[in-house]
C-alpha cells in the first residue's frame, strides 16, 4: 500500500485536487436541482474511489476542513477496502488499520460530528469483517488507542483491562465513539448470513462480545448511579446507544457459532442495567423494546431475578403511569410500547397466571389485562389498546383450551374460566356500534377497523366456548332480553351479534335451544316482530336479520316460531341495510321448512305484493324471496291452487316484460335491460323454487319409453296460462336483449328449471330448448352457458336418448353449421363459440356417441356441404393446433373422450367410432408432435400430452410410424435455436413408447422435449416476486 | 408434519405482527372451537382505484402436510368470476404451482398480495374458466360490469 499510495505524489496531487473539487460540487446546494450533473459527478467520483490513487485521496479527504469531504473520505476508504482487500499483504493491512484508527482518534478528539465518526466506524468494521483480517480484540484495541491519543498495536494492549483501566481513562466523547463502532460492528455481523461467517471469523467476533457488553455496562452503570443520586446526566443519548448496542450484541450472541462464548452469568450485570433503565424516562422506551424482543426470543439471557425485576417495573409506579395514560385515551408510542411489554411478559407467564392461587403481583397483572379493555373510545378506531389485548386473550384461550381438552380432571380450570368469562364481558362493552350520526364522520377505513375488531371478538368467543359452554350464550341471552325490554338497541345489537357468532358452536347440536327459546318465545320479541310500539334501529335490525339467518337449524326444529320470524324478515325487506340478508333468510327458511308454512302463504303473498314496488326490490332480493314463496307453493296439495298463485306472480312479470320492451323502443336502454334482467331472473327463480323437495327421490328409471313431453294440466289444462306467461316473458325479452349475458343466463335458468322435474309449468316441449339455442344470433355472449344448457337438456333425457334423437341431431347440426361457418370464413372465428361447441360435443359423447358418429352425410339443410361428422372432427383437429388456449383444451378433452369410448361393434361388425379414430390418427399424430416440439404454449403441453398418451396406450402400433415421421420432418424457422438431433428425437419417441401412456412419465418426457425444442434457456427463470 | 405446523405458527405470528390493511387471514376454527392450522380463512380486498375496489373476496387456503415444500391450495369461496380462477374456485397463479414459481420462502402475506394483484391483472396465458376469460377477451365493458356486480355481492365491511 505504501508504494502505491504514498510514492506517487505527483500524479496523486492532481487527482486529489480533482476529488476535492468534485466533492465540493456534489454537496453544493446550487447543484441540488440538477440531477444529471449530480449523476455525472457521482460516476466520476466512483471511478476515483476504485482507482489506484484512491488510498491517497481518501487519506487526504479525511484530513480536510470540510465535513462533507471528511465524510466522503471515510466512504472512499470503505469502497477501496472492499475493492482491493485481496491485493493487500499483511503489513499493508496493518498499516491501513493503524492509519484509520489514527484518523478515528484524531477526529473524535477534535469533536467530529457523529455522521463522520459513524462512517469511519463503518470503514473500520469493513476491515474487521474481511477474512483473516489482522484484528481480533477490536473494541479493546480501539478503546486503548482512543485513551492513548493515537493508535497502539493490538499486541501491546492485550494485557490491559477494559473495565478497570481503559474505560475510566476515556472522555465521554471517546466512550460514545467507541459505542458507535461497537454498534456498527454488531449490526454488520448480524447482516451476514450464517454461511458467510467463517468459523475463524466467528472466533474473532466472539472475542469482542464480552468487551462490548462491558462497555454497555459501564455506560449504563454511570447513568443509573447519577439517577440514583439525584444528579441525572445531561445527555442521555449514550444510554440509548448503549441499550441498542446491548440488543445488537445479544443478536450476535444468539447466533449458533458464538453462543457458548459468553455464559449467561457474564451477562447478568449488563442485563440488570438494561432492565433498570426501564425506570429512566428517556431510556425507558428503548429498553422496553429491547426487552420485549428478548422475551419473545425466549432467550436464556434473563434469570428469574431479571424476570421479576421486569414484573416489578410493570406493576410499579413508572409502569402503571402508562396505564393511567392509556385509560385517559393517550395511545402514544411510549404507552403502547409499555402495553406490548405487559403482553409479552404475560405471554411468558401465561400458564402460571391461570394456574390457581396467585401472588399479589400476578393478581395485579391479571387486573391490568382486564382493565385495558376499558380505555375510552371505539376499539381499533380510537382505542388502539383493545385489539392487542383481545389478541392476547385469544391466544390464551387457544392455549388453555388445548390443556383443558387433554385434562382428565376439569375442575382445576375454574380460575381460568372465570377470567375468560370476565374478558368476554370486557370485550362486550367494546362491541357497541356507533350511531348513524357518529358513523357519518368516520372514514371507510375506520368502519373497516371496527368491523375487523368485532370479527376478532367473534373468534375469541368461539375460542372460549369449549371451556365456558352454554353459560356463555346465557350471558348474552340475558343481555338481549333486558335490553329488548328497555329498547336499549345498542346493547341489544351487541348481544345479538355475539349470539349470532356463537351459532357455529350451538346451532346444529341444540345445546343452546333453551337460551334461544327464552329470547324468541318472549312477548317482547313477538311485539318486535309484529312491530307493535317497537321502533328498532336499522343497525340492530340488520344484526338481528343476520342472526336469524345463522340459526336456520334451530328454526327448522322450532316451526311454531316461523310465522313471527318470517313476518319480521318480510318487514326487513323494506330497510336497505337489511334487505339482502332478509331475502337470503326468507329464501332459506321457506325452502327448508316449506311444509310448515303452507298456511302462511296468503300472508306472505300479501307482503310480497307490497314489497315488489319498494326501492329495495332489486333483482337479487326479489329472486330470493320468490324462490322461497314458490317453494311453499310447491307444497300445495292441488295443481289448481298452485296455478292460482303462480298466475298472480307471473302476471306482474309479463307486464314488466312489456314495459321493458316499451322502454327499449323509446331508447331508454339501460332501464329496459335492468327490467328485462329482473323479469327473467325472477321467473327463473320461481322455477327453481317450484322444484320438488330434494328429499323426494325421483325414480328416473320408471316409465321407460314414456314420451318426453306428455299432455298435462300445465300444458293443456288450466295450468297452461302459467306456462304461457313464462313463455311470453321469454319471447318478449330474449330476442331483443340477447346481447346481454345476464339475460341469456336467466333464460337458460328458466329452461333448466324443468329438466329435473316430472311435472309442472316449467316443463316445455323438447324443441323449445333446441329452438332457443338455434335462434340466438351469432355473437351472443355466454356461449358456454347456452351450450351448457343444451347439454343439460340432453343429460336430462340420457336414460332414454332415443326419445330425443331428433332434438339431439338438430343440436349437433346447429354446431356443425357454426363450425362450418367458422372454418370457411376466418372473420367469423370466435374462440368462445369454438370452445363451447366442442365442450358440448365432449359432454354428449358418453350417451349420444352412436348418434354423433353415424352422421356421415351432409345435413338436408346444406346438401352440398361436407358430411356432419367430418366437418366437426376437422374443426377439433384445427383447434388442437390453434393459438387459442380454451378451444385447444376442449379439443384435447374431446379426443380424450373419444379414445375412452368403449368399442362397440354393431351387428354388421362396423364400429363407427373406431373407424373415425383410424381415419384421424395420422392428422392427430402430426398435430400433437408438431405442437409438443416447442410450437405450443407451455401451459398447453399438459393438455396435448393427455391425448398423446391415450393414443400411445390404445393405438401404439398404428400411431408409431406417424409419430416417427412427424418427428423426423420437424423444421425450425430460420434464425431460431436448433432442434434436438435426429438421434435425440428417436430416443424421445422410444421413451414415449416404453412409457406406454403412463401419466407422470409421459408428462415428464413431453415437458422436457418441449423445453429442449424451445432452447435450453427457456425455463421458469421468471420469478413472480423478484 | 411438525415442520408444517411450526412454519404455520410462525406465519400466524408474523401475520399478527404485520399485515396489509383490509386483508384477513386466520386459521379455521371448528365448531368445537378448535383451531385447524392447516386450513385458513382469508379475505382479499380489491385494490383501490381498480374495478375490484370495495370488494372483499373470501378464500380458503389449505396447506398440505408437505408445506412449505409444497404450496398451499387457494380456493375462492364461493368461486370467483375471474379468468384465472377455476370453476371450483381454485386460483391459478404461478407462485402457487409447485412446478412453476413456488418457493418455500413465500409467505402467506406474499400469496395474498399476489392474489390481490391478480384480480386486476388477469393472466390471459392461463385461462381457468371460460366464462370470465371469454368475456375479458371479447367484451371488456360487459366484463367490467360483471366484476362490479361481483364486488357488490362481496362488499368489504
Amino acid at each position: 500500500m505504501a508504494a502505491e499510495g504514498y510514492g506517487q505524489a505527483s500524479d496523486g496531487q492532481v487527482l486529489i485536487g480533482e476529488a476535492r473539487n468534485l466533492v465540493s460540487q456534489l454537496y453544493d446546494p446550487a447543484n441540488a436541482g440538477n440531477p444529471a450533473k449530480i449523476k455525472l459527478i457521482q460516476e466520476h467520483l466512483q471511478a476515483l474511489q476504485k482507482g489506484p490513487q484512491a488510498w491517497l485521496i481518501a487519506n487526504d479527504l479525511l484530513g480536510s476542513d470540510s465535513t462533507d469531504a471528511r465524510f466522503f473520505g471515510a466512504l472512499t476508504f470503505t469502497v477501496k477496502i472492499n475493492h482491493d482487500w485481496q491485493q493487500l499483504g499483511e503489513s499493508d493491512a496493518k498499516e491501513l488499520l493503524a492509519r484509520l484508527v489514527d484518523h478515528y482518534v484524531f477526529l473524535v478528539n477534535g469533536g467530529e460530528r457523529p455522521m463522520v465518526i459513524r462512517k469511519l466506524a463503518s470503514s473500520l468494521t469493513t476491515i474487521f469483517l474481511k477474512p483473516n483480517a489482522p484484528w481480533v480484540q477490536a473494541l479493546l484495541n480501539l478503546a486503548a488507542s482512543l485513551a492513548n491519543g493515537k493508535h497502539i498495536p493490538e499486541e501491546q494492549c492485550r494485557s490491559l483491562d477494559l473495565v478497570s483501566t481503559v474505560l475510566p481513562a476515556m472522555t465521554q466523547a471517546q466512550v460514545v465513539a467507541l459505542l458507535y463502532f461497537s454498534n456498527i460492528l454488531a449490526e454488520e455481523v448480524n447482516k451476514l448470513s450464517t454461511e458467510a461467517r467463517k468459523s475463524d471469523d466467528s472466533h474473532r467476533v466472539g472475542a469482542n462480545i464480552k468487551d462490548a457488553l462491558s462497555l454497555v455496562d459501564f455506560v449504563l452503570q454511570h447513568i443509573l448511579q447519577q439517577e440514583a443520586s439525584n444528579h441525572p446526566v445531561a445527555d442521555i443519548a449514550p444510554g440509548v446507544e448503549a441499550i441498542n448496542s446491548y440488543h445488537s450484541w445479544m443478536c450476535v450472541r444468539g447466533s449458533i457459532q458464538v453462543h457458548d462464548s459468553v455464559a449467561a452469568s457474564q451477562l447478568a450485570s449488563t442485563t440488570r442495567c438494561v432492565i433498570q433503565s426501564l425506570n429512566v424516562s428517556q431510556m425507558s422506551k428503548t429498553a422496553t423494546q429491547v426487552i420485549i424482543e428478548l422475551i419473545d426470543w425466549r432467550d436464556s439471557a434473563f434469570t428469574e431475578e431479571n424476570i421479576h425485576s421486569i414484573l416489578k417495573y410493570i406493576i410499579g409506579d413508572h409502569g402503571t403511569a402508562h396505564i393511567v395514560s392509556l385509560m385517559d385515551g393517550d395511545f402514544d408510542d411510549d404507552n403502547m410500547t409499555y402495553l406490548e411489554l405487559l403482553l409479552a411478559y404475560s405471554t411468558l407467564k401465561q400458564r402460571e397466571l391461570f394456574a390457581g392461587p396467585l401472588t399479589p403481583e400476578y393478581e395485579k397483572i391479571l387486573t391490568l389485562l382486564h382493565t385495558l379493555f376499558k380505555a375510552p373510545g371505539y376499539a381499533a378506531v380510537d382505542d388502539l389498546a383493545s385489539p392487542l389485548v383481545l389478541e392476547w386473550w385469544t391466544e390464551v384461550a387457544d392455549d388453555l383450551q388445548e390443556i383443558f381438552m387433554d385434562a382428565e380432571e376439569k375442575t382445576g380450570f375454574e380460575h381460568a374460566r372465570q377470567n375468560l368469562a370476565q374478558a368476554a364481558m370486557d370485550c362486550f362493552e367494546k362491541l357497541m356500534y356507533p350511531s348513524p350520526e357518529e358513523l357519518r364522520t368516520w372514514s371507510d377505513d375506520d368502519r373497516a377497523e371496527l368491523s375487523f375488531f368485532r370479527r376478532d371478538v367473534c373468534d375469541f368467543l368461539l375460542a372460549i366456548y369449549p371451556m365456558l359452554g352454554v353459560e356463555l350464550v346465557q350471558v348474552f341471552q340475558q343481555k338481549s332480553k333486558t335490553s329488548l325490554a328497555d329498547q336499549d338497541w345498542k346493547v341489544f345489537e351487541a348481544a345479538i351479534f355475539c349470539i349470532a357468532q356463537l351459532s357455529e358452536a350451538v346451532d346444529e347440536n341444540q345445546h343452546a335451544d333453551d337460551c334461544l327459546n327464552a329470547i324468541f318465545f318472549a312477548d317482547d320479541f313477538a311485539h318486535l316482530c309484529s312491530a307493535e310500539n317497537v321502533q328498532i334501529t336499522d343497525k340492530a335490525r340488520q344484526t338481528l336479520v343476520d342472526m336469524l339467518g345463522k340459526y336456520q337449524s334451530y328454526f327448522e326444529r322450532t316451526h311454531t316460531l316461523l310465522p313471527r320470524v318470517l313476518t319480521f324478515l318480510f318487514a326487513s325487506l323494506n330497510v336497505t341495510s337489511s334487505a339482502a340478508a332478509a331475502s337470503r333468510s326468507i329464501s332459506y327458511l321457506c325452502k327448508s321448512c316449506r311444509k310448515a308454512l303452507t298456511l302462511e302463504l296468503p300472508a306472505f303473498m300479501d307482503q310480497f305484493e307490497i314489497f315488489k314496488f319498494k326501492s329495495t326490490a332489486t333483482s337479487q332480493t326479489m329472486e330470493r324471496v320468490l324462490e322461497g314463496i314458490s317453494a311453499i307453493i310447491q307444497t300445495l296439495p292441488s295443481d289448481v291452487e298452485k296455478a292460482q298463485y303462480l298466475e298472480r306472480i307471473l302476471q306482474f312479470f309479463v307486464v314488466q316484460a312489456e314495459l321493458a320492451r316499451d322502454e327499449a323502443s323509446r331508447g331508454l336502454l339501460e332501464p329496459a335491460v335492468s327490467r328485462a334482467q329482473l323479469v327473467l331472473r325472477c321467473v327463473a327463480s320461481v322455477g327453481k323454487g317450484l322444484r320438488a323437495d330434494a328429499d323426494i327421490v325421483i325414480d328416473s328409471n320408471s316409465n321407460t319409453n314414456e314420451a318426453p313431453y306428455q299432455v298435462t294440466f300445465w300444458n293443456t289444462g288450466n295450468g297452461a296460462a302459467s306456462q304461457n306467461m313464462i313463455m311470453q316473458c321469454m319471447q318478449l325479452l330474449v330476442k331483443d336483449f340477447s346481447a346481454d349475458i345476464t339475460i341469456v343466463q336467466a333464460a337458460c335458468d328458466i329452461l333448466k328449471a324443468g329438466y329435473t322435474e316430472k311435472t309442472g309449468p316449467y316443463i316445455f316441449p323438447p324443441m323449445v330448448t333446441v329452438d332457443f339455442v338455434r335462434n340466438l344470433p351469432l355473437g351472443t355472449p355466454g356461449a358456454d352457458i347456452f351450450m351448457g344448457t343444451a347439454s343439460a337438456f340432453l343429460a336430462s333425457h340420457s336414460s332414454q336418448p332415443q326419445l330425443v334423437r331428433d332434438e339431439a341431431v338438430a343440436l349437433v347440426t346447429h354446431v356443425y353449421h357454426i363450425f362450418s361457418l367458422m372454418l370457411e370464413n376466418q372473420q367469423f372465428y370466435d374462440p368462445e363459440l369454438a370452445n363451447s361447441g366442442i365442450d358440448f360435443l365432449s359432454r354428449l359423447l358418453p350417451k349420444y356417441h352412436q348418434m354423433l358418429f353415424t352422421l356421415t352425410t351432409p345435413p338436408p339443410s346444406k346438401p352440398t356441404g361436407p358430411p356432419i361428422l367430418q366437418a366437426i372432427l376437422n374443426f377439433t383437429v384445427v383447434a388442437l393446433q390453434g393459438p387459442e388456449p380454451l378451444p385447444l383444451r376442449s379439443a384435447s378433452q374431446f379426443w380424450i373422450g373419444v379414445f375412452n369410448l368403449p368399442s362397440s361393434n354393431t351387428s354388421g361388425g362396423y364400429d363407427a367410432v373406431q373407424s373415425a379414430i383410424k381415419e384421424y390418427l395420422p392428422a392427430l399424430c402430426r398435430v400433437l408432435m408438431t405442437q409438443i416440439a416447442g410450437r405450443c404454449a407451455r401451459s398447453d403441453v399438459e393438455h396435448l400430452c393427455e391425448v398423446l398418451r391415450r393414443i400411445i396406450f390404445k393405438q401404439q402400433g398404428l400411431a408409431k410410424p406417424h409419430l416417427a415421421a412427424t418427428l423426423a420432418e420437424l423444421r425450425r424457422p430460420e434464425g431460431e435455436t436448433s432442434l434436438p438431433s435426429p438421434e435425440e428425437r428417436q430416443r424421445f419417441l422410444a421413451s414415449l413408447l416404453t412409457a406406454r401412456g403412463g401419466k407422470s412419465q409421459t408428462q415428464q418426457l413431453t415437458r422436457s422435449f418441449w423445453v429442449q425444442c424451445r432452447g435450453t434457456g427457456f425455463n421458469y427463470a421468471r420469478d413472480a416476486w423478484s | 408434519m411438525s415442520l408444517c405446523i411450526n412454519r404455520l405458527q410462525e406465519e400466524r405470528k408474523q401475520w399478527r405482527r404485520d399485515h396489509p390493511f383490509g386483508f384477513i387471514a386466520k386459521p379455521h376454527r371448528t365448531a368445537q372451537g378448535v383451531l385447524d392450522l392447516k386450513k385458513w380463512e382469508c379475505g382479499v380486498p380489491g385494490k383501490a382505484k381498480t374495478i375490484w375496489e370495495g370488494g372483499l373476496f373470501k378464500l380458503e387456503v389449505t396447506f398440505p402436510d408437505e408445506y412449505p415444500t409444497k404450496p398451499p391450495k387457494c380456493k375462492f369461496t364461493p368461486p370467483l368470476f375471474h379468468p384465472n380462477v377455476y370453476p371450483s374456485g381454485t386460483v391459478c397463479l404461478s407462485i402457487l404451482n409447485e412446478e412453476e414459481a413456488w418457493k418455500p420462502a413465500i409467505t402467506i402475506k406474499q400469496i395474498l398480495l399476489g392474489i390481490q394483484d391478480l384480480l386486476d391483472e388477469p393472466n390471459p396465458e392461463s385461462p381457468a374458466q371460460a366464462e370470465a376469460y371469454n368475456l375479458f377477451k371479447k367484451d371488456r365493458v360487459q366484463y367490467e360490469r360483471r366484476v362490479k356486480q361481483v364486488v357488490k355481492e362481496n362488499p368489504a365491511p
